[in-house]
């Protein structure tokens, strides 16, 4: 693994040079809504990501264990009962930026990527839009937010417990990416 | 498969996407071992511990019924008209591995506080292959009986288990336990103060919320001598998960309720009976808003 790891640094690291930026934080949050229960969690230790100018392409890999709640045990049925993430351990988004990234001129942007999201083993297009910043010495700040409805994914939800989680669960992502 | 219809572009961008080259082109750094979760849903299997404890902050309410004896048939309506019994337990997790707890047993009006400590965590995928904890727990009972308790001191019961438990799969988990039962005052003149047992527990996953669950204690000592009716104590049942609620029902040949009236079952009854488990978090903490 490691050797591949080199190879690949080696063989490809030269030619995305100075175009393949990758997250230095990547916080993810959800949150759902529900008549009888509002729950959240975020997750700040547990994501991947990069973003290639060079083939304008964007990956995020983010590990379902590392969403916190504040109640554990929330957290644990999360796991254990919706999300099954010892049989799906990551959510994926391989994507393509939509329109052209102006990533050195300073300025705040709308940005948008193309693509595919898994999550609980589901994979399904998906297109998500966010807000990125220029900040000094050449990091991006990139913001936004999303829907996924936990039906699209195959995430069964009881009958009884309709009430206590939405149908639709918004998920907020705030990262920082430098340069390699 | 209802899998919608994809437009061309987009599969070409999987097929690509899925193409070995993509897969080495995702690089993120490899991942150390992490606690499982979860190695049994709740703190009881059904009328003894298993490995897990509650998290920091975190206190478990629980109640346990139980009925009458279920042989009597529909006369007594399998047990249930005879009323329950009933136990109340509070569990709260003061610091990471560390429990104290208090219980109220209505069979033998026993009272008892334990405490409850994680020594290992099994990881996974690889590292430290079990979890283990350790339990005491000691009883007092207030049953006003001039015959047997002489004075305080002879009202009191000590039990101390050692748990190992191994999650094998999403499935099936297993734990051994050695238990060792300290009574001030025998149970008869032939009797010993102290008794062990090996303790087997196993559940099954059968879908996300319902689990099949069963466990037993083996006498490590003669048991006929002192006590001739005595009966291996077992349970089996079911556990259902709703939402923040833990619902065990169960079959046991117990008739005591708290630990060590169950080791020492001395009768035949078979009765049916339900575990009720709360968690409620003091955890607090930022709560996340989302932003408008």
């Amino acid at each position: 693994m490691y050797l591949r790891n080199r190879l690949w640094a080696i063989t490809f690291g030269a030619l995305a040079f100075g175009q393949r930026y990758v997250a230095e934080t990547l916080k993810i949050s959800f949150y759902s809504d529900a008549p009888l229960e509002k729950i959240s969690a975020e997750n700040a230790k547990g994501c991947y990501s990069h973003v290639d100018f060079g083939t304008d392409s964007v990956y995020v890999r983010v590990k379902i264990r590392s969403f916190s709640f504040p109640n554990k045990l929330m957290e644990e049925h999360f796991n254990e009962n919706y999300m099954e993430s010892e049989k799906y351990p990551y959510a994926y988004f391989w994507g393509k930026l939509v329109a052209p990234f102006p990533y050195q001129a300073p300025g705040t942007y709308a940005v948008s990527a193309r693509g595919l999201l898994e999550i609980h083993g589901v994979r399904r297009e998906a297109l998500i839009s966010g807000v990125y910043e220029v900040l000094p010495e050449g990091r991006l700040r990139l913001t936004g937010k999303f829907f996924v409805r936990p039906a699209d994914y195959k995430i069964e939800i009881p009958r009884l417990l309709w009430q206590k989680i939405a149908e639709e669960v918004q998920v907020q992502f705030e990262g920082v990416y430098k340069p390699t | 498969m209802d899998r919608p219809r994809l437009p061309r572009a987009v599969k070409l961008l999987r097929l690509a996407l899925l193409s070995p080259l993509s897969l080495l082109w995702a690089q993120p750094p490899e991942e150390p071992p992490e606690p499982v979760l979860a190695t049994f849903k709740g703190t009881r299997l059904y009328n003894f511990h298993t490995t897990e404890i509650p998290a920091p902050k975190h206190l478990e309410f629980r109640v346990a019924h139980r009925f009458g004896d279920l042989r009597q048939g529909y006369a007594n309506f399998f047990g249930i008209d005879a009323g329950a019994d009933v136990r109340l337990s509070f569990g709260y997790s003061v610091l990471p591995g560390l429990e104290l707890g208090i219980e109220r047993t209505g069979i033998g009006k026993w009272w008892d506080g334990y405490a409850k400590i994680r020594l290992l965590r099994q990881t996974a995928p690889k590292g430290i292959p079990v979890s283990v904890t350790w339990l005491s727990q000691a009883f007092l009972t207030e049953q006003k009986d001039p015959l047997r308790y002489t004075t305080f001191v002879n009202r009191l019961e000590y039990l101390h288990q050692l748990l190992i438990a191994r999650k094998f799969s999403r499935r099936f988990s297993a734990l051994i336990g050695l238990l060792w039962l300290h009574q001030n005052m025998a149970l008869t003149a032939q009797a010993p103060n102290d008794w062990f047992w090996v303790m087997p527990m196993a559940r099954f996953k059968v879908t996300a919320r319902l689990t099949l669950i069963a466990e037993g204690a083996l006498p490590l000592q003669e048991m006929e001598e002192a006590l001739p009716t005595y009966q291996i104590p077992w349970s089996a049942g079911v556990e259902i998960e709703t939402g923040g609620h833990v619902f065990q029902l169960g079959l046991t040949n117990a008739a005591g309720l708290s630990e060590n009236q169950t080791l020492l079952t001395t009768f035949p009854i078979l009765r049916v009976g339900f575990n009720i488990s709360r968690i409620f978090s003091f955890q607090g903490g930022p709560e996340y808003v989302p932003k408008e």
